[in-house]
């Protein structure tokens, strides 16, 4: 037990861990369960397709809600396109926030860099602990669908379904690993905050309503979003590409948190 | 002592700088092997960070820093593994137990025995069982002196070791020092408060405005030291000023109606003695306060400060 500063993190956010959890399998539940409503109720889908025709094409195209009916548009539109990826952004962003700049700001890291821990090994160690965090919201997503969705005729194929999972879970990590390197860059809880959240806001906007404007097409290139959901993995599966890009977001941010970390001065 | 022995820690024209603030001008320090080293200073003069750059917690703007004759910047995590630290400033917000804590802490230094744990924890009065985040101030204090003790370092490196313990325990804490330095070990320890350190250290330096302006020995900054005395008599007729300020060591002689009030340096023995042949109703003896202290290191003109500083440059 609490053999290092991985362990120990994990443990220190075990609370949030599991607060993180519920909310996550409740939302993936319950949106989910609507899914007999949309295709089995007539009133309730003519009453989906309204809306839609209401909301327009563009509206429509921009949060994904092209098919309500397919399992896999339904998900595409409920789960994968906006709940689930903004909170587990949220939470990745909030641990990433507390890894260093947090703990910094409160005095912690000054007691735990009096031992023989190395700068580095403090940054990899709670960069893992991050990684377990948003690993295990994403592995609650692909559990809960995968358990209550055959009963609702929500049948998705597993590894598309893992892929739907692991894009999400990239992509939280990659705004998660945001918030720990400007941390670990500046020290200020605030500032690791505020731009990992700008980023994250700025991004989803571009790859949606972005979409809209040619002009503005670009801002997708800078979304983490964009190589996460456009390749619909849950339609689609695995995008070694897309994959590559979210994988090398947080590494880049690792490398760059650990080589300024190292050289400055902590807690001043 | 000898002068042979390598020093535990040595920093030479030691300077920091947090942008355009310079904090340290050049700090000079050489800290022996097996003796308690007092670090005085008000607070802001420097202390918390010279003790952070010792540890590689912060970086030196310019000057030489050495602890085991190895360079923290460089080897700071075989620095920090002989070292036991205690913070100025504990910050420690988890909601779990003090011994899970320490227990984590002790893992970090490749394990410290649970018995040791017990046993310091036993010996401050500290309940281990309960979550940090709800401890008093002086109960965190204690948390931080038993993993700066835990382990048994090589160096103790104390920021203000005994703000927020209560009296008794400062004197068990006296007694872990003086155990620490009996079995060959180094303390270095900070204070804004002389009396926390006089009893305790062999020697002292003493910190201002980011330069060390004094090294002594303790024996002579106590003979120094100044004290602010006053006492009530139990009437006036017998009372002047005058022989008071006859002492040798005795000045700033007031005399209120039947309170004498005056500043002492070194042993108040011969003012005792005067006022013992009135009859006294109160007496009030006043901790020489560190700048006053300065006041009369250098309005004396005493050259110890300068030749403490010499010999140490040597």
């Amino acid at each position: 037990m609490l053999r290092n500063v991985f362990a120990k993190f994990l443990r220190d956010h075990l609370r949030a861990l599991l607060g993180w959890s519920v909310g996550v399998v409740l939302v993936t539940a319950m949106y989910s369960s609507f899914y007999p409503t949309m295709t089995g109720d007539s009133t309730m889908a003519a009453l989906a397709e309204a809306e839609m025709r209401g909301m327009g094409d563009t509206m429509t195209q921009a949060l994904n809600m092209t098919d309500l009916t397919s399992p896999e548009g339904y998900l595409n539109a409920t789960v994968f396109s906006l709940l689930v990826p903004i909170l587990l952004v949220i939470a990745a962003i909030t641990v990433g926030t507390r890894a260093i700049a947090g703990d910094e700001e409160e005095g912690g890291l000054e007691l735990l860099l009096a031992h023989p821990v190395s700068r580095t090994r403090l940054v990899v160690e709670r960069f893992l602990g991050l990684v377990v965090f948003v690993s295990v919201l994403g592995a609650l997503v692909y559990a809960t669908l995968l358990t209550i969705g055959p009963g609702l005729d929500l049948d998705v194929d597993r590894l598309n379904l893992l892929a739907a999972c692991v894009v999400v879970t990239l992509l939280a990590l990659s705004y998660g690993s945001v918030a720990l390197a400007v941390g670990a860059v500046t020290g200020r809880r605030a500032t690791a905050l505020a731009v990992a959240a700008l980023l994250a806001v700025v991004g989803f906007l571009g790859n949606t309503f972005a979409l809209q404007v040619e002009e503005l097409e670009w801002l997708r290139f800078a979304s983490a979003f964009y190589y996460a959901l456009d390749s619909d993995p849950l339609a689609t599966g695995f995008h070694a590409g897309f994959i590559a890009v979210l994988i090398a977001v947080p590494v880049v941010l690792l490398s760059l948190a650990v080589s300024t970390f190292t050289r400055r001065d902590v807690g001043v | 002592m000898t002068e042979l022995a390598p020093p535990v820690i040595a920093t030479l024209d030691l300077t920091k700088s947090y942008g355009r603030h310079q904090a340290l001008f050049g700090v000079n320090l050489q800290v022996r092997a097996g003796e308690i080293f007092g670090f005085l200073g008000p607070n802001g003069a420097g202390k918390s960070t010279t003790i952070r750059i010792l540890l590689d917690i912060i970086r030196r703007s310019g000057g030489g820093v050495e602890v085991f004759g190895l360079d923290p910047r460089t080897d700071g995590v075989r620095v920090r593994s002989r070292v036991g630290y205690l913070p100025g400033e504990l910050a420690m917000t988890s909601r779990r137990p003090a011994r899970e804590f320490l227990t984590y802490l002790g893992h970090l230094r490749g394990g410290v025995d649970p018995r040791r744990i017990e046993a310091l924890a036993h010996r401050l009065d500290l309940d281990l069982s309960r979550p940090i985040r709800g401890l008093s101030k002086g109960n965190k204090q204690k948390v931080g002196l038993v993993q700066a003790f835990m382990h048994e370092p090589e160096l103790l490196i104390l920021d203000e070791p005994t703000s927020g313990l209560d009296p008794l325990l400062q004197q068990e804490f006296q007694e872990m020092v003086r155990e620490v330095r009996a079995a060959g070990r180094t303390v270095f320890m900070s204070s804004h408060v002389l009396s926390e350190v006089q009893d305790l250290a062999d020697r002292a330096a003493i910190i201002r405005d980011g330069r060390i302006v004094a090294l002594e020995d303790m024996d002579a900054l106590r003979e120094r030291a100044l004290r602010r005395m006053t006492m009530t008599f139990a009437d006036s007729h017998t009372l002047s000023q005058e022989e008071f300020a006859a002492l040798d060591n005795v000045r700033e002689v007031t005399l209120d109606g039947t309170a004498v009030s005056c500043l002492v340096e070194g042993s108040p023995d011969a003012l005792i003695k005067l006022a013992a042949q009135h009859t006294v109703l109160s007496l009030t003896s006043e901790e020489p306060d560190l700048e006053e202290l300065f006041f009369t290191h250098y309005s004396n003109g005493t050259t110890e400060a300068t030749e403490g500083q010499d010999q140490h440059a040597a």
